[in-house]
């Protein structure tokens, strides 16, 4: 071995200490925050996110935004995996239907920490207040605090509906509005228009196993019948105030199952498969939510069809021994908060307030409605009238949260499981609603 | 060599084998334990309590006083009895076929290979579509040929949904079956059957003397792994039906699926889980036990 071998390796030596040390030092600098949501899986709105996090990474430039890319399929098992395991997000999205409190109480204290001491008297330099322009800001409180900021928010269900059908139908919007006008719309609209002996176009759709998501799609006839699962889906959620199986939702599901038989395509029917009928004109209408817009400004066929073919009707009202039950809508949002383990809550916290400004908002307007009450006034209706117009229909109604407990995976589960029972004909109505009585009697009593 | 060599050498040996059951241990076996450890403690992560107090039989009792655990057990047994039964079946019939000589034989092999190597969501989707009611292949071309007036709703009437998942068990993994006979058939020197043929054996006695008793220890190892697999299926139901329509096609696999990553309740599906396992282990001792008396 020559006597420079030993100098190159010093120097070797030296060189890699000094790499390290810089790569060290500049990863101290730098607080890196993970952000875990499903949202940054879709093309659209993962653009949206890394605009806000580019945006906010020049004014903070000592903060790195990670965002995980994670499906909304995948995204819950996972969630609650990472809680359990302490391995979460340092902020995580989480969505006020589908059981916050679930999630919140797989950690003992909580999972997620306190916001009201950010929140209090805090403004955005677009003079966005979060105490005052946020909407659903009180719809986030466990345990007496404030534990996720609303971020964008949805409200469904209004009825879509191909105009040219109704009109070849003889049948007006205003049909739709009732209960009664809705089912012989629906069962008028089933036709076989080539008269090969086969129904090609169907008047109504209804998924009859949508896990996770009954909130979509069975809640909002259950409240307008006058039922649900418990009183106005008001705490305490216990099982001596169960009224599953009420009289008022025997009425929903008994409708539910004469449309379905009547009108509905056959089988069982997953929601995309429903909206790509419609998209295709071989259904009449179905109910959709506020991001199923821009699905259908995408998708509805031929051309011209988003612009010239497609109208909303609000939620039918039930008529019943003379008496109006006015539509109850259901509308949820998907606040974040920011885990009890976040080495940096403070920097977490100005991201999501971040994410509230009028900028971001606007940007996020695209598929979501917009939670800051500036940007959901003029500007949302002169750039996005449909949208508009879909939200403020909504908002002429009530609007209804599932109930937030910890259970609320579980009840949903069974709220399926009945209706769907009901729907493919495995058991009357009177027997799937009994039968989610009991199952949802044990899961309260466990 | 002295004992002490002897002993050395030994220890050489273990010291070989000693990461393979480390691996084995930290991989298999600690996870089993802890399932067990889990099935009798109060793992219901909605009660977050890091005593994780032990429950004695309550998770076992919960599982077996679900409502619909006797429909599920049902279930269960009639999708793994009639999917392994059709799996055997199809792939003894098409290993057959495909050992004999014909022209574009390794292409039909090929082809052959295709529905297991087709990962389980894509046959699923495939599935799902082909059975529509509305838009799927098999109802409209049954409508076509005039065999049926109305859509048969494969997979949302109770009645029908458990057939045709197995219909797609069997569809989908018959040619790992196929493979491994078709390889024990392989080493079947053909003398034998040369031998056979001068006796004046006919084909069915040229099976049942030469080829069955060659194949009979490779087909009954795949029968096991067969029976233990399919026991604990979950995907393919769950991305098909997802154990509907109303619990008909709800295979445990299924429900310990839920219990865990749906409900929190993960004491529940370690039990439900353990209930498999207790019934794998059946299964074995059937088939050991059988194996002992030939």
């Amino acid at each position: 071995m020559s006597r420079s071998t030993p100098n190159r390796w010093a120097t070797c030596m030296l060189g890699l200490l000094v790499v390290l040390t810089m790569t060290t030092a500049t990863a101290q600098g730098q607080k890196r925050i993970g952000l875990q949501t499903w949202f940054y899986s879709s093309p659209i709105n993962g653009e949206i996110l890394d605009w806000a996090i580019a945006e906010f990474e020049q004014q903070h430039p000592d903060v790195v935004i990670e965002p995980l890319s994670i499906t909304n399929e995948a995204y819950w098992d996972r969630l609650a995996l990472e809680i359990v395991s302490g391995t979460e997000a340092c902020i995580v999205a989480l969505d006020t239907g589908a059981g916050m409190s679930g999630y919140y109480g797989l950690r003992q204290g909580g999972a997620f920490i306190g916001l009201d001491a950010y929140i209090d008297g805090y403004v955005l330099p677009d003079g966005t207040s979060l105490e005052e322009d946020i909407l659903l800001i009180d719809n986030h409180r466990i345990d007496g605090k404030t534990i996720a900021l609303p971020y964008i928010w949805f409200a469904a269900p209004h009825t879509a509906y191909r105009e040219s059908h109704l009109a070849a139908a003889g049948i007006s919007p205003e049909q739709l509005t009732t209960w009664e006008g809705f089912f012989e719309a629906a069962q008028a609209l089933t036709l076989d228009k080539d008269g090969d002996g086969r129904i090609d176009q169907y008047g109504f759709g209804h998924p009859s196993y949508a896990e996770v998501i009954s909130r979509w799609w069975h809640m909002h006839w259950l409240w307008t019948a006058g039922g649900g699962i418990f009183p106005n889906e008001e705490p305490p959620f216990t099982a001596d105030r169960l009224i599953f199986n009420s009289p008022e939702n025997l009425r929903a599901v008994e409708y539910l199952v004469e449309i379905t038989n009547a009108a509905a395509p056959p089988g069982e029917k997953r929601l995309h498969e429903l909206l790509e009928m419609f998209y295709a004109s071989n259904l009449s209408m179905v109910q959709v939510a506020l991001w199923t817009v821009g699905n259908l400004e995408a998708d509805m066929r031929p051309d011209g069809a988003f612009e010239n073919d497609l109208g909303f009707a609000p939620f039918p009202a039930l008529v019943m021994d003379g008496v109006r039950h006015e539509p109850v809508y259901v509308a949820w949002g998907n606040p974040l908060a920011i885990s009890t383990n976040c080495a940096y809550p403070d920097e977490a916290f100005e991201f999501i307030a971040f994410l509230h400004s009028e900028e971001s908002q606007r940007r996020h307007s695209v598929t979501r409605t917009p939670v800051n009450k500036r940007v959901l006034g003029e500007w949302y209706e002169e750039n996005y009238p449909v949208q508009a117009e879909f939200v403020n229909m909504a908002l002429e109604y009530e609007m209804r949260i599932v109930p937030d407990m910890p259970q609320w995976n579980e009840i949903d589960h069974i709220v399926q499981q009945a209706l769907n029972s009901a729907l493919v004909g495995a058991r009357t109505p009177a027997e799937a609603l009994e039968w989610g009585q009991r199952q949802m009697e044990r899961v309260l009593a466990r | 060599m002295t004992v002490a060599q002897r002993l050395l050498s030994r220890h050489v040996a273990y010291l070989f084998i000693l990461p393979v059951v480390l691996i084995i241990a930290l991989l298999i076996l600690y996870p089993m334990a802890r399932s067990v450890v889990m099935s009798f403690t109060d793992w219901y992560l909605l009660r977050p309590n890091p005593a994780r107090p032990f429950v004695g039989l309550d998770n076992y009792r919960d599982a077996l006083t679900l409502d619909h655990f006797g429909q599920m057990a049902w279930v269960t047994a009639i999708y793994t009895v009639a999917s392994v039964a059709g799996k055997m079946l199809v792939g003894l019939g098409t290993a057959l076929m495909l050992n004999r000589d014909f022209v574009g034989r390794s292409i039909v092999r090929g082809i052959f290979i295709i529905p297991w190597a087709v990962p389980t969501v894509v046959a699923a989707i495939i599935f799902r579509v082909s059975l529509d009611p509305t838009h799927g292949i098999v109802n409209g071309t049954l409508r076509d040929l005039g065999w049926i007036q109305n859509s048969i709703n494969f997979l949302s009437n109770p009645n029908l949904a458990l057939g045709s998942v197995i219909v797609l068990a069997i569809w989908k993994y018959f040619p790992f079956v196929t493979l491994m006979i078709l390889a024990a058939l392989q080493s079947i020197p053909r003398d034998l059957y040369e031998a056979a043929s001068i006796d004046g054996a006919t084909a069915w006695s040229r099976f049942r003397h030469v080829t069955w008793p060659l194949i009979m220890p490779v087909w009954s190892i795949v029968l096991v792994l067969q029976i233990v697999w399919t026991i604990k299926e979950f995907e393919l139901v769950y991305l098909v039906t997802r154990g509907g329509p109303s619990y008909a096609t709800t295979i445990i696999g299924v429900d310990v699926y839920l219990n865990a990553f749906r409900f929190f309740r993960v004491g529940t599906a370690a039990a439900e889980g353990m209930i498999l396992l207790a019934i794998s282990v059946v299964f074995a001792i059937i088939y050991y036990r059988f194996l002992e008396r030939r």
